[in-house]
C-alpha cells in the first residue's frame, strides 16, 4: 500500500512516515504545492494525505487533480483549520475524509485503514486477527464461528484495536476515536475503562484470548503476548 | 448644568437687570420731565395773569386753577401739591400750584395757579407700562428665538451623542457622525471619528492576533503529540520511561485542550461563527441527550428530560451545538455518581439542572475564562466561557443558581 503524505511541516510528516511504515504501509512525502504535483503526475499511490495549508498554491486545488489523474486514489484532507467551509469543499471537490491538526497517529491510521476498506473492498470483507475475525457486511465479530454481542461502541473499539495492532494506543486517541474529538479527553477514561473491561470479558466468554495489554499510565496495545 | 439653560439664564438675568433699571430710569426721567415741564408751564401763566393783574387792578378766580388773594407780606414763592375733588366722580384729583406774591399798583398780592397732574401722571405711567410692555415682549421674543435657533443646532449634535455611545470596540464600522455648520463641533466630531476607527482596527487586530497565535500552537503541539505517539512504540520502554512518556503526554493533551478552546473562544469573538439557520432547540437538545447518555449511565445517573415545548432562533448550527453539550457535558462532570440531571424547556428558555451538595462559591464568576468551581477540577475551566460567549454573541442570556439541592443553569432567550 503506497501513501503520499503533502505536508510542508517537516517533522510532523517524519512522524507520520515513523508510525505508518511501521504499520506496514510505504510512505512518500511532498512538501511544497509543486513537489506534490509532479508526485502525482508520475507515480499513483494508494492513499493520499493532503495539507491544504501549503505555501505556493492551495492544497484544494490538488484534489481535482489528483481526481483527474488518478480518481481511484483515496484522499484524507488533513488541516491546522478547524474550517467548516474547507471541509464542506474539500469533501464536494471529491476528498474522503478531513482530519483536523493535532491528530492521533492512530486515529490517522485507524481512518487510512477504513478508507482502504471502503475503496479496495467497498466497504466490506473480512478483517482477521488470530481467531478473531470482523465482518464488515454483517458488521460483526466473531471468536471462529461464535458471534461475540458487542455493543456500537465496543465493535468500534475492537476494530480501532485490530487497525493498529502491536502498536500502543493512547487512552485519550480512544477516547477521540469513540466519541469525537470535542469532548474533553479527561472525562471519558473511566468510561474507556468500562468498554473495555467488557470487551474483553465478551472476548473470553467466546473463547477468545484477551491480546489488550495494559501499558501503563499511557494506554493500550492489542498485540500477541 | 445644561449649556442651553447656562447662556438662557445669565441672558434672562442680564435683561431682567436691564430691564429694570432701564424702567425705573425712565420713569424718574419721565416724572422729573413731566414735573419740569408743569412748573415752566406754570410759570408761564402765572406771568400772563401777573400782566393782566396788572392791568384789571381788580381780583379774579377761577378755582381751582386760579386763585388771586391780598397777602400781607413778600413771601418766597413756593410750589404746593393739593388735591381736589374732581366734579364728576368726586375723586380727589391732584394739582400742582404755583404761589407767587407780588406787588403790583401798591398792592401786595398771592398769586395761586394749578394745573391738573392727573393727566401727566396718567401719561407717565402708560409710558411706563406701555413701554415696560415692549421691552419685556422684546426679550421674550428674543429668548424664544434664541432658544430655537440653539435647539435646531444642538439637534445634530444630541444625535452624534446617541450614536457615539452606542458604540462599541467590536462593531464592524464606525458609525457616521452629522456634520454641523459649527466649526468646533465638527473639529470634535472629526477627532472622535478617528478615534472609534482606530479602535475598531486596533480591537479587530488583537483579536486577529489571539487567533493567528492559538492556531500556530497548533502545529508544534501536534508534532509533539505525534512524536510522543512513535516514542511509545519505539523499543521496549522501562515502566519508569512509561511513566513519564505518560505525564508528557497529559500536560500536551492538556496544553492542546485548552489552545483549542482558546482558538474556539476567539473565532467565536472574531464573528467566524456567524451563518445563521432557524435552530430546532428541540432536536439539537435530544441529539446532545443521546450522544452523552451513555455517559450519564456509566456514571448511574438519573436523568430525565421535559422537552414538549423548546426554542427556535436564529443562530448558528454549530454553536448551538457546542452551547447545548457544554452545558450538559458540565452537568455530567459535575454531578457524583448516582445524582440526578433533569433538563427542561419552553418556548423561551431551557434549563440543566444536575443534583450537588452546596452552592459554587463566587457564582458571579462562574463564566469568567480559566474560573474553576473547584479547585481541583481537572478541566482548563473553560467550558463556561465558552458557553458565555457564544450567549453574549447570540444575545442569549444565562443564570446560574442553586434551589433545592440543585444547581441550575438556565438559558433565556
Amino acid at each position: 500500500m503506497k501513501i503520499l503524505v503533502i505536508e510542508d511541516e517537516k517533522s510532523l510528516v517524519q512522524s507520520i512516515e515513523t508510525y505508518l511504515s511501521k504499520t506496514g504501509f510505504i510512505v512518500e512525502s511532498a512538501c511544497d504545492f509543486r513537489s506534490a504535483y509532479e508526485k502525482i503526475d508520475l507515480y499513483s499511490y494508494d492513499i493520499i494525505l493532503l495539507d491544504i495549508t501549503l505555501p505556493y498554491g492551495n492544497g484544494l486545488d490538488l484534489i481535482s487533480l489528483i481526481k483527474e489523474i488518478n480518481p481511484e486514489t483515496g484522499i484524507i484532507i488533513i488541516s491546522a483549520k478547524d474550517s467548516l467551509d474547507d471541509k464542506i469543499k474539500g469533501l464536494d471537490l471529491g476528498s474522503d475524509d478531513y482530519l483536523t491538526k493535532p491528530f492521533y497517529l492512530s486515529e490517522l491510521n485507524s481512518r487510512i485503514n477504513a478508507l482502504i476498506r471502503r475503496r479496495r473492498f467497498k466497504g466490506s470483507g473480512k478483517v482477521i486477527f488470530n481467531e478473531i475475525t470482523i465482518d464488515f457486511d454483517e458488521k460483526t465479530a466473531r471468536v471462529g464461528d461464535e458471534k461475540i454481542p458487542l455493543t456500537k461502541k465496543e465493535f468500534e473499539l475492537l476494530l480501532y484495536f485490530i487497525s493498529n495492532k502491536n502498536r500502543v494506543v493512547t487512552k485519550e486517541s480512544i477516547a477521540g476515536h469513540l466519541w469525537g474529538d470535542d469532548i474533553d479527553s479527561i472525562d471519558s477514561f473511566d468510561f474507556i475503562y468500562t468498554h473495555l473491561n467488557n470487551l474483553r470479558r465478551k472476548i473470553r466468554q467466546c473463547g477468545g484470548n484477551d491480546y489488550v495489554q495494559t501499558m501503563y499510565g499511557m494506554g493500550y496495545k492489542f498485540a500477541e503476548k | 448644568m445644561k449649556l442651553l439653560r447656562k447662556i438662557n439664564k445669565a441672558f434672562i438675568a442680564a435683561s431682567v437687570g436691564i430691564l429694570l433699571g432701564g424702567l425705573v430710569a425712565l420713569y424718574l426721567i419721565l416724572s422729573v420731565m413731566f414735573d419740569q415741564e408743569i412748573k415752566e408751564s406754570l410759570s408761564t401763566s402765572e406771568i400772563r395773569i401777573q400782566q393782566t393783574l396788572s392791568k384789571l387792578n381788580t381780583e379774579f378766580n377761577f378755582p381751582p386753577f386760579l386763585e388771586i388773594t391780598k397777602a400781607d407780606t413778600l413771601l418766597p414763592w413756593y410750589y404746593k401739591d393739593t388735591l381736589f375733588p374732581d366734579p364728576v366722580d368726586g375723586e380727589p384729583e391732584p394739582f400742582t400750584g404755583l404761589h407767587t406774591f407780588r406787588n403790583i399798583n401798591g398792592n401786595i398780592y398771592q398769586i395761586t395757579v394749578r394745573t391738573s397732574s392727573v393727566e401727566n401722571e396718567d401719561i407717565a405711567v402708560s409710558l411706563f407700562w406701555g413701554l415696560g410692555g415692549l421691552l419685556l415682549a422684546f426679550v421674550l421674543i428674543i429668548y424664544l428665538a434664541n432658544r430655537r435657533i440653539t435647539v435646531q443646532l444642538w439637534k445634530p449634535f444630541y444625535r452624534n451623542l446617541r450614536k457615539i455611545k452606542e458604540f462599541s470596540v467590536s462593531d464592524d464600522q464606525p458609525p457616521v457622525l452629522e456634520s454641523s455648520s459649527i466649526q468646533e463641533f465638527n473639529q470634535l466630531f472629526a477627532t472622535i471619528g478617528g478615534l472609534m476607527e482606530k479602535g475598531i482596527n486596533d480591537y479587530k487586530n488583537l483579536k486577529q492576533f489571539t487567533e493567528n497565535a492559538a492556531h500556530e500552537l497548533q502545529t508544534p503541539l501536534a508534532v509533539i503529540d505525534s512524536k510522543i505517539e512513535n516514542l511509545i512504540n519505539t523499543g521496549f520502554p522501562t515502566e519508569i520511561q512509561m511513566k513519564l512518556f505518560s505525564d508528557i503526554n497529559r500536560e500536551v493533551r492538556r496544553l492542546s485542550s485548552l489552545n483549542k478552546s482558546l482558538l474556539l473562544l476567539a473565532k467565536i469573538e472574531n464573528g467566524q461563527f456567524d451563518q445563521k439557520t432557524s435552530v430546532d432547540f428541540g432536536e439539537i437538545l435530544n441529539q446532545q441527550i443521546e450522544n452523552l447518555l451513555e455517559m450519564a449511565e456509566l456514571k448511574k445517573l438519573t436523568l430525565t428530560r421535559e422537552l414538549s415545548e423548546y426554542p427556535v432562533k436564529e443562530m448558528n448550527r454549530e454553536m448551538a451545538g457546542i452551547l447545548v453539550s457544554n452545558l450538559l457535558m458540565n452537568a455530567i462532570r459535575h454531578t457524583a455518581e448516582g445524582g440526578k440531571i433533569h433538563i427542561i424547556s419552553s418556548k423561551n428558555s431551557i434549563e440543566f439542572s444536575n443534583s450537588g451538595l452546596a452552592d459554587i462559591p463566587e457564582s458571579s464568576r462562574l463564566f469568567e475564562r480559566f474560573y474553576k468551581g473547584e479547585a481541583s477540577s481537572p478541566s482548563a475551566g473553560l467550558g463556561l466561557a465558552i458557553v458565555n460567549s457564544i450567549c453574549t454573541h447570540f444575545n442569549i442570556k444565562i443564570y446560574y443558581t442553586f434551589f433545592e439541592k440543585m444547581h441550575r443553569f438556565r438559558l433565556q432567550f
